[in-house]
């Protein structure tokens, strides 16, 4: 048997999970969510939802299936199931911590975002949302570079407790595309490693379970980005627009429906808009920025919040 | 790997909703999207709220009903599960479903199969525009040299869109092939009807040529309400918009997507030996087309 937090969430597991954060934590039993391998069922024991090609789920129940390569069952948000067809192990969890974490998650109630981020100061930390391949990985890692600690590359649940804000990351795993590993200097080329071994896929992922913190850490800001327009610039977002930039960033939004989590979602968007700041940073499609758009956002984001705290202080 | 042409959950029966709006790119396809959405919405077009549906390479789009995230998915899968998903949209739309391809119609080296589903299929329109003409608007698209948009596209037999190894662009591989190799797998594979309208012809005689295509389209609108979705589309008026509110589908910062938008402008623009090298390998169909 296999330790881990993920999410915050105690996980048990038979199979090893090597991008999770293993634990010798005793847990407490209500919490755990449990993975192991098995039979998967046909159908789901009540009535579906929502049926979609590879899905189908309801409220408790969520049956993933890709062809020729794994089945999943994942009920109550405490149970996993994984039933392998064809898929190399390393492809069968690709799509497990894709899809069976954000599907038990939202059976805890709990909603999933699609960001990366990073450490601001020693206990808070500022987020970056935006679809896959809009550089949320890329943006914490050039940040990185400039000295602030990962805290998570693709997700996060985030919720407000007492007007606060607070994130809980996923698991110590970063996703790069070769173009900006070749761009960057803070993660060793020797230590990446390949994401699917039988893709040729020029993305590779790299490991930081050393700087990962698995305790919720409240949030600062969280900064949207897009690739528009001829300039880079930032700007704050007004809350009226923010909560549909933010409901456009909920990962797996697309469930919401099916799963009957659309009241939970607007109170989580309601209360994390009126939390905290929200910015929109835009760099210009179609060109390599790197560098010079986290420059900005520290310049812009970053040192405005720290000014001020000073001032509140 | 066993082929997977059948979705694993939803069962719904084939339902023919998916026009696709085809062409090369730079042909008209964004003017003719424009058109349908003044049409449909009866309203002033806002181009970045078109009434169109998405179109074939968006891998976001793909992604949301299949659940996944393409970057991890091999050529193989890519090619099966985007009919999977295309098939699934069809089946579950309860409305026609319009949607943007710049692919060439091409078949799969894995099951021999068309590469674009055409069960879900009620029709295409083919937009169709003179390829001397097309070169001159990809290379400002583009950001490239005119001679490169020829080397690179409209000659070029391996042309194409985005790339086929995964990367980080939002729209999956396009093959194009050549000018004329494009306009004629349009032309002879497809087993569905295909209705061709020319760009010249948008220009030239609007009235005649859009009402062909609605009425293709199997869509019920008056003269009236043909005449007010013309006039909202005007080129000029298009490209108005583009400079007033931006338009998100743009390339490159620096270009106008909404150009110069004319007829007959390679005539003073492009060298002879231009027009011969496009000539040379595109005679087939430009000389079916008229632009011989």
């Amino acid at each position: 048997m296999f330790k881990y937090l993920s999410y915050g969430i105690p996980v048990i597991s038979t199979l090893e999970l090597a991008a999770f954060v293993s634990t010798t934590e005793t847990f407490d039993e209500q919490q755990i969510l449990y993975v192991s391998e098995g039979n998967v069922p046909d159908h789901l024991e009540n009535q579906p939802l929502e049926t979609k090609p590879f899905s189908i789920f309801n409220e408790n129940e969520f049956i993933y299936a890709v062809p020729e390569v794994a089945r999943y069952y994942i009920r109550d948000g405490k149970e996993v199931i994984i039933e392998r067809t064809n898929g190399s192990w390393n492809e069968v969890l690709l799509f497990f911590y894709a899809n069976c974490m954000a599907a038990a998650l939202f059976q805890r109630n709990l909603i999933p975002f699609h960001v990366s981020g990073v450490f601001v100061d020693k206990s808070k930390v500022l987020l970056f949302a935006a679809p896959s391949r809009n550089g949320k990985s890329t943006t914490s890692v050039m940040l990185q570079q400039r000295g602030y600690s990962p805290f998570t590359d693709d997700t996060a649940v985030l919720f407000v407790e007492n007007g606060k804000c607070y994130a809980q990351a996923s698991y110590p795993m970063i996703r790069l595309w070769q173009n900006t590993i070749e761009k960057q200097k803070v993660l060793p080329e020797a230590e990446k490693f390949e994401l699917c071994y039988n893709l040729e896929l020029d993305k590779y992922g790299f490991m930081f379970h050393q700087q990962f913190v698995s305790d919720r850490v409240e949030v600062v800001g969280i900064v949207f980005l897009d690739a528009d327009g001829s300039e880079m610039k930032t700007e704050k977002v007004k809350p009226s627009l923010a909560i549909q930039q933010l409901g456009n960033n909920v990962y797996r939004r697309q469930w919401l429906h099916g799963m009957k989590k659309q009241l939970v979602q607007f109170k989580q968007l309601t209360g994390i808009v009126s939390a905290i700041p929200l910015w929109k940073a835009y760099r210009p499609k179609g060109q390599a920025t790197f560098e010079s758009f986290a420059e900005m956002i520290e310049d812009q984001i970053i040192d405005s919040i720290n000014q001020r705290k000073l001032v509140i202080k | 790997m066993e082929k997977v042409t059948t979705p694993l959950f939803s069962k719904e029966p084939m339902k023919k909703q998916i026009v696709w709006l085809a062409s090369y790119p730079k042909s008209g396809n964004t003017w003719f999207r424009s058109f349908l959405t003044a049409l449909l919405n009866e309203k002033e077009v806002d181009l970045n709220k078109m009434a169109t549906d998405s179109s074939f390479s968006d891998k976001n789009y793909v992604e949301s009903i299949l659940d996944l995230n393409s970057d991890y998915l091999n050529p193989v899968q890519i090619e099966q599960f985007k009919r999977i998903a295309f098939n699934h949209l069809s089946a579950s739309s309860s409305k026609q479903l319009y949607i943007k391809i710049h692919d060439a119609f091409t078949f799969s080296p894995t099951d021999n199969a068309p590469l674009i589903p055409e069960k879900p299929t009620k029709l295409a329109i083919y937009i169709i525009r003179n390829p001397l003409d097309v070169a001159l608007s990809l290379a400002n698209h583009f950001g490239e040299r005119v001679e490169k948009s020829i080397k690179k596209y409209i000659i070029n037999p391996k042309g194409g869109m985005a790339t086929i190894q995964n990367s980080t662009n939002n729209q999956f591989f396009q093959p194009f092939g050549t000018w004329s190799m494009h306009v004629e797998s349009w032309l002879t594979a497809p087993t569905f009807p295909v209705h061709f309208m020319r760009y010249e012809d948008m220009k030239e005689k609007p009235y005649e040529t859009f009402k062909a295509a609605i009425q293709a389209i199997g869509l019920e609108f008056n003269d009236k309400q043909l005449a007010f979705a013309i006039e909202e589309t005007k080129f000029e008026k298009l490209q108005k918009k583009e400079l007033e509110h931006g338009f998100k589908e743009k390339l490159l910062p620096s270009s106008n997507f909404f150009f110069k938008g004319q007829v007959g402008r390679w005539k003073e623009e492009l060298s002879n030996e231009q027009i011969e090298k496009i000539r040379e390998i595109n005679k087939p169909m430009m000389q079916k087309f008229g632009y011989w």
